[in-house]
């Protein structure tokens, strides 16, 4: 899951982009409006962390930019700003969810879950597939009634995976919602890990495509 | 009297009238003083003619043949009299037949005129006259009969009157016109101001007459620093709110790090107070945000700011799902209010209700004298001792603790400056906590 977050306090910037990459997030953070709807537009980003109060542009220009341009990732506001006129102002804007400062860690966590999921049509709760359970907070993966750990690239992907179950994904689209902007990009790293989920989940969970990418069959 | 427009026309027209019934005056005098200088010239014509025939009659009654004394001297009771007094002998015309002039001997050269009552109740104006009459003292007196002069002057008098009435009478419609033309701007002046308060309009229109033009353009400027205070007053607090909540943040975030887990006696306390504060000021910004009903606020369409809040709030709650009912009368409902203040308000007590609902949140709105807006859910609600103490006013904040808290006692805040109140108790219907608003209109 790639995420963009959008905050112009740097303290406040480093630790979200601390804490949301150790929920094992790929995070890109930028501060400032102008920045912000460019990213946004160029990236394929899995949700944004959207601040109103911005420098160049304010956070409702470039969310209703972005709404405009038919951009349609989830976004969450997450702002001092807590008054119902401009909550309401947020969501006509097109904002998914909303989140006041002073706010909690877990709680911007479990919003943006929810927002990611509702994407993808997913009941909220755990990720599943037949018996194999994703736990997200431990970022583990329970197969029946055993636990197998996951490194931090390999829960990303994992979870990607089980997000769009049954569909193609090309390697650059794992890349993409797998690393952060600056990130050293190698689509051949996509191999070796996915080679390492099918050691640890069996080799009928992830099917090649010759040519397009990976379909996660899941287990039947 | 109070009203400028009742001052100025009473004034006005009580002037009017005193200038007619002077001009009134004036010329029904000088008409009669004229009428009767006239009079008096012919008398005096008369005179000469009789002294003239004197000269000549001899013996002094053959006086009364003479040729040239008028007809109307020999027709009993004509209106027109002489009577000559020469020594003891007296000649008088025939036209006074049996009765006679009442007149002084007057010395000769002097002439006096004097008004006495004549025969058949006739008014007379006498002219008497001291002549020398072939060395004798005579004293002549000629009359004449006022009262036809009268009463042909009472007529004028009269016409002249009821003209004289007419004229005013259009006068005074002629002035309250012109006073109700002069007045308009006035009157254009304080519906504006009706319009202002309504906030249908901003400022006062500037197209008046040069002499208020002074006094609309400051009041003008009056209105637009309130608003232009009352905006600055507001994103000043915002950015206040704003600046101090991401520190506060960053402090919460902190208090909670794991490695503080070790020691709870400090990490507690930290959270609580950090808690507190945030409470603190998201209370007292939002009180000091509050326009209240004093300032202008506009008509707001109730049903629109309801169905708003509704999209906004299941937005938020869209894990839950949760059925609303809403019950309202029929038609707009229109209420003057700051739309900050009542999306605030309606937000708060709304997402209070979905916070704690199973799945259904109703909605009642009623309007009469005052607007009446039930909000009721039906999740666990409150016991009797809780539901006294929410909202109350004063509460310190450490104590309304997460919950039912906080939303509603902004809320009631903005209640109670718009003179309104919340009210709290168990819903009938639905089993959870029901809260009434009611706001009254503002006049």
């Amino acid at each position: 899951m790639r995420l963009l977050v959008v905050e112009d306090d740097a303290e406040l910037r480093g630790r979200l982009k601390q804490s949301l990459a150790r929920a094992g997030f790929a995070v890109d953070a930028v501060d400032n409006g102008v920045e912000a709807g460019y990213l946004g537009t160029q990236e394929p980003y899995d949700a944004v962390v959207l601040d109103l109060g911005l420098p160049g542009r304010s956070g409702l220009e470039v969310l209703r930019q972005w709404r405009n341009d038919a951009n349609t990732v989830p976004v969450v506001i997450l702002t001092a700003r807590d008054s119902w006129q401009e909550k309401v102002e947020g969501f006509k804007a097109g904002a998914d969810d909303y989140l006041a400062k002073p706010f909690h860690m877990e709680e911007l966590m479990a919003r943006l879950n929810a927002v990611i999921r509702r994407r993808h049509a997913q009941p909220g709760g755990e990720l599943r597939s037949g018996d194999l359970v994703l736990d997200e907070e431990r970022q583990t993966v329970r197969r029946g009634t055993h636990n197998l750990e996951l490194t931090a690239t390999e829960f990303r992907l994992l979870r990607y995976f089980m997000l769009h179950p049954g569909r193609t994904l090309s390697k650059s689209v794992l890349t993409e919602h797998v690393y952060e902007y600056d990130a050293d990009k190698d689509s051949n790293v996509i191999e070796a890990y996915v080679r390492r989920l099918r050691q640890k989940l069996g080799r009928d969970v992830i099917r090649t495509r010759r040519g397009q990418g990976y379909v996660f069959e899941g287990i039947r | 009297m109070r009203s400028l427009r009742a001052r100025l026309g009473l004034g006005l027209a009580s002037g009017l009238l005193v200038v007619f019934i002077l001009q009134w005056l004036v010329v029904t005098l000088a008409i009669r003083h004229i009428a009767e200088a006239f009079v008096a010239s012919r008398l005096e014509h008369d005179a000469d003619t009789i002294v003239a025939a004197l000269q000549t009659a001899t013996p002094m009654q053959s006086l009364l043949e003479d040729p040239r004394l008028a007809g109307v001297f020999h027709q009993p009771y004509s209106g027109h009299y002489f009577r000559i007094t020469i020594g003891d002998r007296v000649v008088r015309s025939r036209s006074l037949w049996d009765q006679d002039l009442a007149v002084d001997r007057a010395p000769s050269g002097a002439q006096l005129r004097i008004q006495q009552p004549g025969p058949q109740n006739q008014s007379l104006l006498v002219l008497v006259r001291g002549v020398l009459l072939k060395e004798q003292e005579a004293t002549l007196a000629v009359a004449e009969d006022l009262t036809p002069l009268r009463s042909e002057l009472q007529r004028f008098n009269l016409q002249y009157a009821i003209v004289s009435g007419g004229a005013l009478a259009v006068l005074l419609l002629i002035q309250q016109f012109a006073l109700w033309l002069g007045l308009r701007p006035l009157m254009r002046i304080r519906a504006e101001l009706d319009e202002v308060k309504d906030g249908a309009r901003e400022q006062l229109s500037e197209r008046v007459p040069h002499e208020m033009q002074s006094f609309v353009r400051e009041l003008n400027a009056a209105l637009a620093t309130l608003r232009e205070r009352l905006v600055r007053s507001r994103r000043a607090l915002g950015n206040l709110a704003h600046a101090l909540k991401t520190p506060l943040t960053l402090l919460s975030d902190l208090s909670s790090d794991k490695r503080l887990g070790r020691w709870p006696d400090i990490r507690r306390p930290m959270q609580t107070h950090t808690q507190s504060i945030a409470n603190l000021i998201d209370r007292e910004l939002k009180r000091a945000r509050l326009a209240g009903a004093a300032t202008g606020a506009a008509a707001l369409d109730v049903q629109g700011l309801i169905d708003e809040l509704v999209t906004t709030i299941t937005a938020i709650h869209r894990e839950k799902a949760v059925a609303v009912q809403r019950e309202a009368p029929r038609g707009r409902i229109v209420f003057r209010a700051d739309r900050e203040d009542m999306l605030e308000l309606l937000g708060n007590v709304i997402d209070n209700a979905f916070k704690w609902a199973h799945a259904a949140v109703r909605l009642n709105l009623a309007i009469n004298d005052s607007l009446r807006i039930t909000v009721e859910d039906d999740g666990p609600g409150c016991d009797a001792a809780r539901l006294r103490q929410i909202g109350r006013r004063g509460v310190r904040l450490d104590e309304t603790v997460p919950g039912h808290g906080l939303g509603l006692a902004i809320a009631h805040d903005i209640a109670l400056s718009y003179r309104g109140q919340l009210a709290f108790d168990r819903s009938p219907s639905l089993g959870g906590l029901r809260v009434v608003i009611t706001l009254p209109k503002y006049n």
